[in-house]
């Protein structure tokens, strides 16, 4: 195919022709102006080579004057050596140049990577025809939400028959989900740029990016200074058992073990007291993360959703760390991911490709979720939504508390609240801001009625922003298990 | 580095030294007759005499309207009196028949002779001359800036203004070599001033495109390896600043003092502005930098060659290849369009070719060859388009070729197998490969099968 360049040349010349086709009868300056002003000039250069013609046949020698002009030769001339040379190189061209027989291989180092890691991509190009190819011009397409940090995704060189040649790159994954690197786009060019073939190949590596471990790092960071009292380090439920640690002593009841029966304390106070321990029980939680469109509202990177994934990151860290059974459902209009409670260390990797995947989508029905859920798992646990409650009808939401609630499971919303998420009121205008400000009371109305419909079942709910999401998911969690909700 | 940068100075020495020889020839071909300014008074003097001719002219029509109507007037009375006015009808038929009828020109003969007809030629060179004056500095300046800035579009200006200077020069007749192409042979043709100086022009236009090659291609892949080492090498010798130490140590001690919820707001406000708002990059950087030259240490420790693929060192466009080949390359290709321009410019010769041993003529068109036609430009034009129309098809079926399309269907099974079978490997597999289209594998896959079966 032509190239612009080569298009250039080709209409210049055929321009050219035109011209000289064009030109042809009118002659230069000198031959032109006595013809026009008088017509002797013609007359008087073809009487003198019409000697010998036979009589009626004299034009035919002005015209031959005219048609051998200088103007035509010379444009006639330069219009066939611009046609000649935008094709001449064509056939050499199209015999070597074959993007068919360029095989590109693509190699990254790691098909799954946390937000904000790098991934090293290779692309190795390799000629496997028999002909040089003077330019190449490979491109490795690479998905938006990918930065690249080092290198370059795209390669300009020229590649002998059989060689193959490798260039790499790093980038930088930004946020969560599953992306494609590729296509690859090959362009062969001629040296001198009159011809291309291009090629597109629709080959892909996906790579899935998990949410970013930074919170879980930065937590991890600060655990390592674990206290008792302080939020991070391990905590034990205060309800009173049969574990080892000692809690506090009480008076005897009936029924009491004997075992228990504090005798230091009965000859100090005369009174029979028992010892009591602090049970060690662990807590069955499962997160409902609802990912319907309402919560992939907010600023880009930093939605609802966004922030509640984060949230169950932590909380599934902590409750790992603690040995609380840590389960979770993903839903929207239907459940679509579960994950059972479970403790153990594989869970952390598939909980990672579940929200990996969970993308912002349809409406919310916590119904379905709730029942999907009640019918796996038969056992009291404690229920922590993150809903904006903004996709589904209170109606259905109060349903699903009161389903919930009839096997005693414990529940607790933690609600992003929608305007929080959009926009800081210092940075709207006058109008915006009372627009901004109308809004907030509209939502702030529709949740006072859902808390008040749910009220009744004891179900807390907790409107979060961007600034005290995560804060409160881990207070919600360890006031779970300090009062022992869906103790094991 | 070094060698792309002598294939740069050889192209750029070999445009700069075409570009002179091929300004010079283009200025000596002018007649510097043609830049006779003092004839600028003589035209301004005629110019001066048209005007007042064309003030008549119009009077003269005004009269010639006014009489009309006034002996229209005078005349309705009269039906049939072929006078009208002071002016008879016989003479206006005359005028009239002196502008319209081209055999007498387009005005009459008592008005212009020869003599007055030579200031239009004047006038024409001097128009000539102030428009090469116009596209000389265009096509010089364009040709410097050309060796500057590497744009082809420049050389094509100069290319173009070259050209412009050229025929207008030709038009107004004040060149000095001579204007006819002669086509009775190849080395004559080849040796006609106006062809060979033609063809210098269209020559530094190629040198400029496979110049321009060197400067927009091969460069920046040698400056990209040389941006990319130095960004390695920054990364390998970076060492996090004590400020942004501190600032790190600072945020993890004061989260300690306060409490976890203002803590956590701060920290995410912090985390909201620096992914939004690009804010407080500066720990941020030296943790991506810390983070980076962990992972390309990583890298390099699985695979030493991570570096050299990273700058592209083993994808560097081989140079010296380039100018080894450049000359016989374009000498052949300048040889054949010469050639072929030869064939079409003179039909005669391509027609009357012969096979040499068998005597026989390739083209069997006498009444062709007898032609009056076949000197015509008309006959040209068909030439060169079946001319590129036939090396268009060549390609074509070159292309068809070379695609492999026509080898067996059993060699490419055989392919397919080596590429499955590839003991050598021992780098980790490629996780997406772009070879074959689709529909040859599925055809290979059929084939398999059936040999299988």
């Amino acid at each position: 195919m032509l190239s612009s360049r080569g298009a250039f040349i080709a209409i210049g010349g055929i321009l050219l022709l035109s011209i000289g086709l064009s030109a042809k009868g009118i002659g230069t300056v000198t031959t032109m102006v006595p013809i026009l002003f008088s017509g002797e000039g013609l007359i008087q250069q073809s009487t003198n080579q019409t000697a010998g013609l036979p009589e009626g046949m004299e034009f035919l020698e002005a015209f031959e004057i005219l048609n051998s002009s200088p103007i035509v030769d010379y444009s006639m001339f330069l219009g066939t050596l611009l046609i000649l040379a935008s094709v001449i190189g064509l056939p050499f061209f199209r015999a070597s140049a074959n993007a068919s027989l360029i095989r590109v291989t693509r190699l990254v180092d790691r098909e799954k990577a946390f937000a904000g890691e790098y991934v090293h991509v290779t692309v190795r190009v390799e000629n496997t025809g028999r002909k040089r190819i003077d330019f190449l011009e490979i491109y490795d397409a690479i998905p938006d939400m990918f930065e690249i940090v080092l290198g370059e995704n795209f390669i300009i060189t020229q590649l002998a028959g059989h060689e193959t040649k490798e260039f790499s790159y790093i980038v930088q994954v930004s946020t969560r989900g599953v992306y494609q690197i590729g296509p690859v786009k090959v362009i062969i060019h001629d040296r001198l740029g009159f011809y291309f073939e291009e090629d597109v190949r629709h080959f892909y590596t996906e790579v899935l990016c998990y949410p970013s471990y930074e919170d879980i790092r930065r937590m991890e960071a600060l655990s390592k200074r674990r206290q008792q009292g302080k939020m991070f380090g391990a905590h034990k439920t205060r309800q009173k058992g049969m574990g080892d640690d000692f809690h506090a002593l009480a008076r005897y009841y009936p029924g009491a073990p004997f075992k228990s029966l504090d005798w230091k304390a009965f000859s100090r106070t005369g009174e029979l007291m028992v010892r009591e321990f602090e049970a060690e029980k662990n807590i069955r939680i499962v997160l409902f993360l609802d990912h319907s469109g309402s919560m992939g509202a907010g600023i880009p990177y930093n939605t609802k959703l966004d922030f509640a994934i984060r949230s169950v990151m932590l909380v599934m860290k902590m409750a790992e760390e603690r040995q609380d059974l840590f389960g979770l459902l993903t839903y929207a209009d239907r459940p679509t991911s579960y994950l059972p409670p479970g403790g153990s260390k594989s869970m952390f990797h598939q909980l990672l490709e579940i929200l990996a995947l969970v993308e912002p989508e349809g409406r919310s029905d916590p119904l379905a979720a709730v029942d999907y859920v009640m019918q796996r798992l038969p056992r009291a646990s404690f229920y922590v939504f993150l809903t904006d409650l903004e996709s589904s009808d209170s109606e259905i939401f109060t349903e699903a508390a009161k389903r919930a609630r009839s096997t005693k499971n414990r529940i607790t919303v933690i609600s992003p609240f929608g305007p929080l998420f959009e926009a800081k009121l210092t940075d709207l205008s006058t109008t915006e801001r009372a627009i901004a400000e109308a809004i907030f009371e509209e939502y702030l109305g529709y949740r006072k009625q859902v808390e008040d419909s749910l009220r009744g079942l004891g179900v807390e709910i907790i409107n979060v922003g961007p600034d005290d999401i995560l804060p409160n998911v881990i207070k919600t969690y360890m006031k779970g298990k300090q009062v022992g909700k869906g103790s094991v | 580095m070094a060698t792309s940068q002598s294939a740069a100075y050889f192209f750029r020495v070999v445009y700069i030294i075409l570009f002179i020889f091929s300004g010079f020839l283009v200025l000596s071909s002018i007649d510097p007759a043609m830049f006779d300014f003092t004839k600028v008074f003589e035209i301004l003097n005629y110019l001066l005499l048209i005007v007042q001719g064309l003030v008549s002219a119009l009077g003269g029509v005004a009269k010639i309207i006014t009489n009309i109507i006034l002996s229209g007037k005078t005349a309705i009375p009269f039906l049939g009196d072929p006078s009208l006015g002071t002016i008879n009808v016989t003479d206006i038929e005359q005028m009239l028949v002196s502008i319209f009828n081209p055999a007498n020109g387009f005005f009459p003969h008592s008005t212009l002779d020869l003599a007055q007809a030579d200031i239009i030629t004047d006038v024409s060179v001097f128009i000539g001359a102030t428009i090469i004056l116009v596209l000389l500095p265009i096509a010089f300046f364009s040709g410097i800036g050309f060796l500057r800035e590497g744009d082809t579009k420049l050389a094509i200006y100069s290319f173009l203004g070259f050209q412009m200077i050229l025929i207008v020069a030709i038009f107004t007749q004040k060149i000095k070599i001579s204007t006819q192409i002669d086509t009775s042979s190849l080395p004559s043709m080849i040796l006609s001033p106006i062809f060979t100086l033609g063809f210098l022009l269209y020559l530094l236009l190629e040198v400029a495109f496979q110049t321009s090659y060197t400067l927009n291609i091969i460069e920046p892949m040698a400056e990209r390896e040389k941006r990319i080492q130095e960004h390695l090498k920054r990364i390998r010798t970076f060492v996090p600043t004590e400020e942004g130490i501190a600032t790190t140590d600072q945020s993890i001690q004061s989260m300690q003092s306060k409490k976890f919820g203002l803590l956590a707001s701060s920290y995410l406000r912090e985390m909201v502005e620096r992914r939004v708002f690009r804010r407080g990059d500066t720990v941020r950087d030296s943790k991506s930098m810390m983070r980076l030259q962990s992972y390309l240490a990583n890298l390099q420790q699985s695979d030493p060659r991570t570096e050299s693929k990273l700058a592209a060192q083993t994808a560097q466009p081989d140079t010296s290849s380039l100018i080894r080949y450049f000359v016989p390359a374009m000498l052949f290709r300048l040889f054949a369009v010469i050639l072929l321009s030869y064939f079409v410019m003179a039909p005669e010769g391509m027609l009357n070719l012969e096979i040499p041993i068998l005597n026989i003529k390739i083209f069997i068109f006498p009444a062709l060859l007898d032609s009056l036609e076949l000197s015509q430009p008309e006959f040209q034009t068909i030439a060169i388009l079946n001319m590129a129309l036939i090396l268009i098809l060549i390609g074509a079926v070159l292309n068809y070729l070379s695609s492999g399309k026509t080898r067996t269907v059993m060699q490419r099974v055989v392919q397919r197998i080596d590429t499955l079978v590839d003991f050598d490997r021992s780098s980790p597999q490629p996780t997406a490969v772009s070879d074959v289209s689709e529909s040859e594998d599925t055809e290979e896959e059929e084939l398999l099968e059936e040999e299988e079966l």
